[in-house]
């Protein structure tokens, strides 16, 4: 009778915030539209496969744009891809190559496929910023 | 997110359809490099100058350039194969350059540029062999986010409008300046159709409507493009087989890919590798309606290997026939070109090709009549695209001791004869295009009555030579010839753009 209770304490107390910092991303050498879609990533079991800890739309009108996340501190990874077209998704050509510019944190690269973690991997114990060129 | 996965992108860069050994240096490689002949067979696969070739005349060997023969020749090739003793992993990855022959009443004057390729750049700057190609391994910490990160963008030309696109067929054409020469960047044809992959051999029928393809394992992307080069339409068709195809053929009313039995069977790049030679398969050629893709044949024929095509045309039955130059293995793509930036060849007569004429019968049946006639770099008289032709060009005879061809020959179809000059042990013959002789100066529109004009590599000379013969009569030889100042590298294809 208990037991629902208590695994529902216990995931809401795993739910509140430990010491929020201010992740502050930035991105440089965008085309002026359309938006940027940003994944962020806690640790390289998601980044290599699971769901972003946070997604967030910035739209672009200039040739940078910002957002900022706060979250607990950690090791992160950031994926983003520029959508210009503003279809709500990345595009791809009918080899299944990518048409709309992505980029990873640390200005991170991959080879033939996205950057791998231990290069794109950054740590947040403190106000933090990512710069990322597209 | 998930979509930017690695299958993707190595789908797409190892299946596109391009070519790692420890490099030696030359010296290692020295004994079978040097023959019985007077040059070094090597200085085709020379790095050449990375600032390119300044304008310069050629010296005049003989004769005089014939009258109505006016315009530039343009050749892509690869023409940087190694740092120090970091060298490339096959010839088709040597990064591509342009070298520009203007033909006038006065001479005729080259210049050479590299193409200005992300390839090309990144390597420049890094000294090194870092970019994974058609037969060449690259070093696994380089950045590739694209398959035209990878376009050596070396193997062909196409003159559209005011530019010229350098062409690689696993990625977009490189566009460039006709006339200077500098590069402008990949040419995107429609933003949902960035980088996908455009053949080395794009056919132009006598409208101007240009007919291209990409291939990515047993599917192929048709382009069909206005004569000014822009969109007209596209679409993915499905092919009988995954086997690599360098070239196709277009007839007046179809598309016909030869589909060899050489066939991508993983995705690990070099993309050569990737490849396997399955005897016992036919070659299977498919045969689409160019004006509904979904109306399609296949024919099959017994095992044989080809790069490269003439032409097709179609008989008033509908019988389809085509040349191609046919080898019995692929050993030489998949082995002795990567000897050969090595410095080391291997002659082995499996590898040569002959000159064949494939007919594709209406009801089903498929034959190859098979020559004896050792032949690579087929041409024939672009003004007729996909309908009768008689006369193929192409280069031939091939020696124990160096690679190249040191024969310049036509073959005439209707009449079953030959007609050849042999440059000698010490020339090595490259690709000759034709020229027709313009009506202001009496041309007749009559097939062959023209000129062909191509480049040689002389050896003993160590210098590119460049001949134009009478399309008529090879057996007497150029009616003209010129000697350039250099040795430049051995190129692939060309085009000739008349003025």
């Amino acid at each position: 009778m208990f037991k629902p209770l208590l695994i529902a304490a216990l995931l809401s107390a795993a739910a509140l915030p430990v010491a929020a910092e201010t992740l502050t991303v930035t991105f440089t050498k965008a085309q002026p539209k359309g938006a940027i879609m940003v994944a962020l990533y806690k640790g390289e079991d998601t980044y290599n496969g699971g769901k972003p800890v946070k997604a967030e739309t910035v739209t672009v009108t200039g040739d940078t744009a910002t957002v900022t996340f706060e979250v607990e501190p950690g090791q992160y990874g950031i994926k983003a891809f520029h959508d210009l077209n503003g279809n709500g998704k990345m595009d791809f050509n009918p080899f299944g190559m990518p048409t709309e510019p992505f980029a990873f944190s640390n200005n991170a690269v991959g080879r033939m496929g996205p950057a791998k973690w231990p290069d794109a991997a950054f740590d947040v114990s403190g106000p933090t910023v990512q710069n990322i060129a597209f | 997110m998930t979509d930017l996965s690695r299958r993707s992108f190595l789908s797409a860069v190892t299946g596109a359809g391009l070519m790692a050994a420890a490099p030696k240096s030359w010296a290692a490689a020295a004994p079978s490099a040097l023959s019985k002949f007077g040059g070094d067979w090597r200085l085709g696969v020379a790095n050449a100058p990375a600032g390119g070739y300044a304008p310069s005349a050629l010296t005049r060997l003989h004769g005089q350039m014939p009258k109505g023969l006016s315009g530039t020749l343009y050749r892509n090739g690869p023409g940087w194969f190694r740092y120090g003793d970091d060298v490339t992993g096959h010839w088709f990855d040597g990064d591509g350059m342009i070298q520009k022959y203007d033909l006038t009443a006065a001479g005729v004057c080259h210049t050479g540029r590299f193409v200005d390729t992300v390839k090309h750049r990144v390597e420049q700057k890094a000294q090194a062999i870092v970019m994974p190609g058609f037969g060449t391994k690259g070093r696994a910490d380089t950045p590739v986010t694209s398959n035209d990160d990878v376009n050596a963008a070396n193997t062909s030309v196409l003159r559209v409008g005011d530019e010229l696109w350098a062409l690689w067929e696993g990625g977009s054409p490189y566009r460039l300046d006709a006339q200077t020469l500098l590069t402008r960047g990949p040419k995107t044809f429609r933003d949902d159709l960035k980088g996908m992959a455009f053949l080395a051999h794009p056919k132009v029928e006598p409208s101007g409507r240009i007919w291209s393809a990409g291939f990515m394992g047993a599917r192929a992307w048709i382009w069909q493009l206005s004569p000014s080069g822009e969109m007209e339409q596209g679409a993915i068709i499905d092919l009988p087989a995954a086997g690599y195809a360098h070239d196709w053929v277009v007839s007046e009313r179809y598309l016909i890919l030869p589909m060899q039995p050489w066939v991508a069977k993983t995705r690990t790049p070099p993309f050569v590798d990737t490849l396997v030679w399955e005897a016992d398969q036919p070659i299977r050629i498919l045969v689409v309606d160019k004006t509904d893709f979904s109306k399609r044949r296949l024919y099959e024929l017994p095992a044989a290997t080809y790069f490269h095509t003439g032409d097709a045309w179609e008989d008033r039955d509908g019988t389809i026939r085509f040349d191609v130059c046919l080898a019995k293995s692929p050993q030489f793509g998949a082995t002795g070109a990567r000897d050969l930036v090595k410095g080391i060849y291997k002659g082995d007569e499996h590898t040569e090709a002959h000159l064949a004429l494939i007919t594709l019968r209406p009801n089903g049946k498929a034959e190859m009549e098979l020559t004896t006639a050792s032949a690579e770099f087929p041409q024939t008289d672009h003004r007729v695209q996909g309908l009768r032709h008689d006369l193929v060009a192409h280069v031939g005879g091939y020696l124990k001791d160096r690679p190249g061809a040191h024969m310049l020959s036509t073959h005439n179809w209707r009449t079953g004869k030959s007609d050849t000059h042999d440059f000698g042990h010490d020339a090595i013959v490259e690709e000759a295009l034709f020229v027709p002789r313009p009506a202001t100066a009496g041309g007749t529109g009559k097939e062959a009555d023209g000129w062909f004009v191509g480049t040689v590599l002389n050896l003993k000379a160590k210098a590119t030579e460049l001949h134009v013969f009478d399309a008529g009569n090879l057996r007497d030889g150029p009616v003209a010839s010129w000697r350039s100042h250099h040795a430049t590298p051995l190129g692939f294809h060309g085009t000739f753009a008349q003025t």
